[in-house]
């Protein structure tokens, strides 16, 4: 763009306007004949402007279409578009020379500066490259409209690849086609050039069989700053399937590179497809396997599979160092000698083989997939006692540890339970205040390990029965014991919750110690968060999964003496993120992982093997998540397998509460039993009855002396006073607004209009209002009459995004949350005016917290806060009549374990405030433990 | 929608949000064949009462994620710009697909709005009120944005206004001025 253009631009866009504000006639042209100042051309811009505005205004019928013109060049016809640039046939209109050339146009109207830039370099590359392999620019400019463009000699040929099917080449043929674009590619590189891009679409053959090299849009001068040329590139900058691992990594790129892509269309041409098996072609999943997956055998011959296999290494130091290097043994081939590339071992892609029908069936949607004989799956197994997590076989299969807390009771927190297997009765081994879980049994099934919550926490050692005795602290701050099939040594995660060498929150370290006391060891690695422990079967080292930069999992193994743990290069599977390493029986590495929320368990052969491979989900109705760091499976050294999976349910719950202090004078209760989904209800000021809105609008009154229920389909909202029900009453078709109808409990009279789409969050006392979420902006509390529709917005924050709004009984006061990145929530009152906006001088600040609600009386607000990880229910008194803060944050109710507010949906819970109670929905992982079978 | 997708959909906003490179174009996908799903089961008429309102469609999405407090989303009008453009693509696609495969499946039945609908009534002249467009963005990035927000996706005036932070009048100014422009670059007067 042409500072000139966009000037001329602005000043078009001024007169128009300016004539718009003139009547039609003598005024207008005489003010156009002035802003012009002799300007004819801008005078004739303007007058079409404003001929086109009045053909908008009267809908002209369509006219005939035209094609726009670059310089000298007429578009003829649309070649094509891509992200990177629409392409037309168009011929020198001059008539000088006749002439047909592809002219190249900048497209995309967002990412203009950096088209642009991309444009000028392009054509900068072109002009220094002179090669019969290389479409050759014949003339590049900036259009009457402002339009970069490229004018590139026009090659009237098919794309490398639909050239191959369409004239049935033979190897051979295939072959020479490749050697050409080596050969044109050798060329690129000795210009210092790397192109990037190389793939199909960007490679045309002529009808002689010339290969002709395009798009050099990505190309880079290997000698430009690497900074310059290699930040901030983007995913997108090339293309997935051509892309070379360093790519993807965003690392500095050579020209081997480019020998990466030209190995992925060879492969391509020669076997006819890519070199990973994809069906998930997100980035992100593409990006992956280009950088962990290794490529599966071709399937061709022998030679060329392993000329293949050594363009697509993915350590470009493994690759042919030049396109000629290349280009050569393919020659070598096509002359019957023998090509240097060596294939790698063969057992190494007898493990790939085996690897890649995991990861296949991992993209392809993990359920699918059945052992190959059918006969393993995950079943429940009944450990004899409700809740039971995190299972712990001994080596030698005779015993079972695994940690319970049983449900329906508050605050209960888990404890650790033996069991003979198989059929034995468990009997319960630890009792404290506080939680103790995560076990491991010793082999001889005579030491528990546990983790123990309370001061100092960390890990434990328990003798068991026959011996028995009491704890005692093996290492303070630990998680996750395990203890390695010789018994000597127990593999640990530090957190960092006692501080330790821990590079960052939330990683977790691997350690051992002796077992029976010492030092514990830091196992070498990086600064990756281990995901889960297995010792391997000979007690000599560990293997865990953690995260690479890519947020890929890798399988690493650490040696017990000394040495730096390392990837296993043959573990290549697309995990789940969550997934974590268990166990190890024999020679078969175990893990578990969720896809969708199933729990699956997953083997992986140590020593590769044909055959080995098995993969098991549970079964039938089980949902879980794997995401605690102690999800686990166990294995016995004769090849029982156990696993665990949660599921998180909800109940609401009923705290009676004093109104003068604030505070419970009573146990929590609960109001509804635990079942999938949300369960929040909202009760009448009063507490004497409450809605419970339910999904698909089954909704109900229920009085809660008497249990007694009134249908209410439909109910979403009570008033603060407790009198009117909002129900949405049906869907606007096309719209997401929806009708939403006041209805009077007492009188039974009824009213609605539509309201915005967006999140309704209450209906005001008398039920003339409704606070709802901003449909246009989120920044924004939006109040609706639900009799005229009128509505405005009346809370508005400029940076933090508001929440929860609620009204006071006496529907003068609007309790709501702000919310910003990286900082807590803050809690607000305001005044309500109906649809009078309220500024934010005028709002009370009452502090952090979150989900604040009225308490009936007007003089006190109730919240949550994060206390102790845990969010928790707390209180404050304010002045009824300025709602200023006037007491401390008290706290209400702790939750801590099993019951969490944190369990449930975030957004979806709520407190609901009565005279005296608090009505709330918890959220609960149920637990259980599966067999492998 | 699914658990799965939700879930991926609200992570990549999450990464989007942290600033982190490349996450929007990994959402685009999601979003798009969302967006797309929903917009061809309206016109093959599945759903016969509605008619494509793709501001719907996208409040759906952006809905939920608020519903679930997963997303605290600070630039919504990003998202929504984000969307238009996706609006587009996606009529722009299907222009193209249904000029390819000459069959008039209806795309001409999206209710463009009949101001817009004047500039390209015909599946191969919304390629170039995309191109057009293209170029008016290389003048004034907002105008088009302007376009996309209120024809493309449905905003009103004011919801445009509020997404892209000016003034009403703004707006309209611009509808008005873009719309003549397109005109002059579509079809000369």
């Amino acid at each position: 763009m042409l500072p000139a253009e966009l000037e001329r631009f602005r000043q078009a866009e001024k007169i128009f306007h300016a004539a718009l504000a003139k009547a039609a006639g003598e005024d207008r042209d005489t003010l156009i004949r002035e802003s012009c100042g002799g300007d004819e051309s801008l005078r004739t811009e303007i007058g079409g402007l404003l001929a086109n505005d009045e053909r908008a205004r009267t809908a002209a019928p369509p006219a005939a279409e035209r094609l726009p013109r670059f310089g000298v060049w007429q578009a003829l016809k649309l070649l094509g578009r891509g992200g990177m640039g629409t392409v037309y046939l168009a011929e020198r209109a001059d008539g000088i020379v006749q002439m047909t050339v592809a002219v190249k146009v900048v497209p995309l109207a967002l990412a203009s500066p950096a088209i642009e830039e991309r444009f000028r370099r392009e054509r900068q590359f072109l002009a220094s490259l002179d090669h019969p392999r290389i479409a050759r620019l014949i003339d590049g400019g900036v259009s009457d409209t402002g339009l970069p463009y490229l004018a590139m000699e026009f090659v009237d040929g098919l794309t490398i690849d639909r050239f191959c099917d369409a004239r049935q080449l033979d190897v051979r043929a295939r072959i020479a086609l490749v050697r050409q674009v080596l050969e044109a590619l050798a060329y690129v590189h000795s210009r210092h050039v790397i192109h990037r891009d190389l793939k199909a679409s960007n490679i045309l053959v002529g009808e002689s069989g010339q290969v002709k090299l395009l798009d050099f849009g990505t190309a880079r001068l290997v000698d430009a700053t690497a900074e310059a040329a290699l930040t901030k590139t983007g995913v997108f900058a090339f293309t997935p399937e051509y892309a070379s691992p360093e790519q993807v990594r965003g690392e500095p790129l050579t020209f081997a590179s480019d020998i990466y892509s030209a190995g992925v269309l060879g492969y391509r041409l020669l076997s006819g497809r890519l070199p990973y098996r994809i069906a998930d072609r997100s980035p992100a999943a593409m990006a992956r396997a280009i950088a962990r997956v290794q490529p599966e055998p071709s399937g061709i011959e022998a030679p060329l599979d392993a000329v293949l296999a050594k363009a697509l290494r993915k350590d470009p130091a493994g690759r042919y160092q030049s396109a000629t290097e290349m280009d050569a043994d393919l020659a070598r081939y096509l002359e019957g000698q023998r090509v240097r590339a060596r294939r790698p071992r063969k057992r190494f892609w007898g493990a790939l083989a085996a690897g890649l029908v995991i990861f296949a069936a991992g993209i392809l949607g993990w359920r699918t997939l059945r052992a190959p004989d059918g006969a393993h799956r995950l079943i429940p197994f009944d450990a004899g006692v409700p809740n039971a997590m995190q299972p712990a076989l001994s080596n030698d299969g005779k015993w079972l540890a695994f940690a319970a807390s049983s449900s329906g009771e508050e605050n209960e927190h888990p404890e650790i339970w033996l069991k003979p297997m198989p059929n034995g009765a468990p009997k319960r081994v630890t009792a404290g205040e506080a939680a103790n879980d995560e076990p491991s049994l010793s082999p001889d099934g005579r030491w528990l390990a546990f983790h123990f919550t309370r001061q100092p926490a960390g890990i434990y050692l328990l003798p068991l029965p026959p011996v028995g005795g009491a704890p005692r602290l093996l290492v303070a701050g630990g998680r996750v014991p395990r203890f390695s099939p010789d018994g000597k040594w127990i593999a640990y995660l530090n957190t960092g919750e006692n501080g330790g060498d821990i590079p960052a929150a939330n990683t977790r370290m691997l350690y051992v110690v002796p077992a029976q006391g010492g030092a514990p060891v830091r196992l070498a690695m990086g600064s990756a968060s281990v995901q889960g422990v297995a010792w391997n079967s000979d007690s000599q080292s560990v293997l865990f999964l953690a995260a690479d930069e890519f947020a890929t999992l890798g399988l690493w193994k650490a040696p017990l003496n000394g040495g730096a743990a390392a990837l296993v290069p043959e573990f290549s599977y697309d995990l789940p993120l969550s997934s974590r390493a268990c166990a190890v029986t024999g020679d078969r590495f175990l893990y578990m992982s969720a896809n969708e929320f199933v729990p699956s368990l997953g083997e992986f052969p140590l020593k590769p093997g044909p055959g080995a491979v098995r993969y098991s989900t549970a079964q039938g109705r089980i949902r879980g998540e794997v995401r605690a760091e102690n999800a686990s499976c166990t294995a016995s050294a004769s090849g029982a397998i156990l696993a665990d999976a949660a599921d998180n349910r909800s109940s609401a719950w009923v705290l009676p509460i004093d109104p003068g202090s604030g505070h419970a004078r009573g146990p929590l209760a609960p109001l509804t039993k635990l079942e999938p989904g949300v369960q929040q209800p909202r009760f009448a000021p009063d507490g004497a009855s409450f809605l419970f809105p339910q999904p698909g609008l089954a909704s109900f009154l229920q009085d809660y002396r008497t249990g007694s229920r009134t249908p209410l389909p439909g109910a979403t909202e009570m008033s603060s006073d407790g009198l009117f029900i909002l129900e949405a009453s049906r869907r606007i078709p096309g719209r997401s607004s929806e009708i939403f109808k006041v209805l009077n409990l007492k009188t039974g009279e009824a009213w609605g209009q539509v309201i915005s789409p967006g999140v309704i969050w209450d209906l005001s006392p008398g039920g003339q209002w409704v606070l709802a979420a901003s449909a246009a902006l989120h920044r924004a509390i939006v109040v609706w009459d639900t009799r005229t529709a009128e509505h405005q917005a009346i809370y508005a924050h400029p940076t933090a995004n508001l929440y929860l709004a609620n009204f006071s009984r006496d529907g003068r006061w609007a309790l709501y949350s702000s919310e910003e990145r990286g900082r807590q929530p803050h809690m607000w009152a305001a005044p309500f005016r109906g649809l009078q906006s309220v500024p934010a001088t005028e709002w009370v600040d009452l502090g952090q917290g979150d989900y604040p609600r009225w308490a009936p009386g007007g003089g006190r607000i109730y919240f949550t806060q994060v206390h102790d990880g845990f969010e928790c229910i707390f209180t404050r008194a304010v002045d009824p009549a300025t709602k200023r803060p006037v007491g401390p944050v008290t706290e209400v109710q702790h939750f801590h374990d099993r019951l969490t507010v944190g369990g449930l949906r975030p957004g979806t819970f709520r407190i609901s405030v009565a005279q005296d109670k608090l009505a709330f929905s918890l959220g609960e992982p149920v637990h259980m433990l599966l067999q492998w079978q | 929608m699914q658990d799965s997708r939700q879930g991926e959909i609200t992570e990549l906003l999450h990464r989007w949000e942290e600033g982190e490179p490349g996450a929007i174009e990994a959402l685009a996908p999601l979003v798009y064949d969302q967006l797309r799903g929903i917009a061809e089961a309206c016109l093959r008429h599945e759903r016969p009462e509605h008619t494509l309102q793709p501001t719907a469609v996208v409040n759906e999405v952006f809905v939920d994620l608020l519903r679930m407090r997963r997303v605290a989303l600070h630039d919504r009008a990003h998202f929504f710009t984000f969307a238009a453009q996706l609006i587009r693509r996606i009529l722009i696609d299907s222009a193209r697909k249904a000029k390819t495969e000459k069959r008039g499946v209806g795309w001409q039945r999206i209710p463009l709005d009949a101001e817009l609908a004047w500039l390209g009534g015909e599946t191969a002249e919304s390629l170039d009120l995309s191109a057009a467009l293209n170029d008016l963005a290389e003048f004034d990035a907002d105008k088009t944005r302007t376009i996309e927000l209120h024809f493309f996706l449905g905003c009103t005036v004011d919801e445009t206004a509020e997404i892209l932070e000016v003034s009403r009048s703004t707006v309209e100014r611009n509808l008005r001025f873009s719309l003549a422009w397109l005109g002059q670059r579509l079809r000369p007067a």
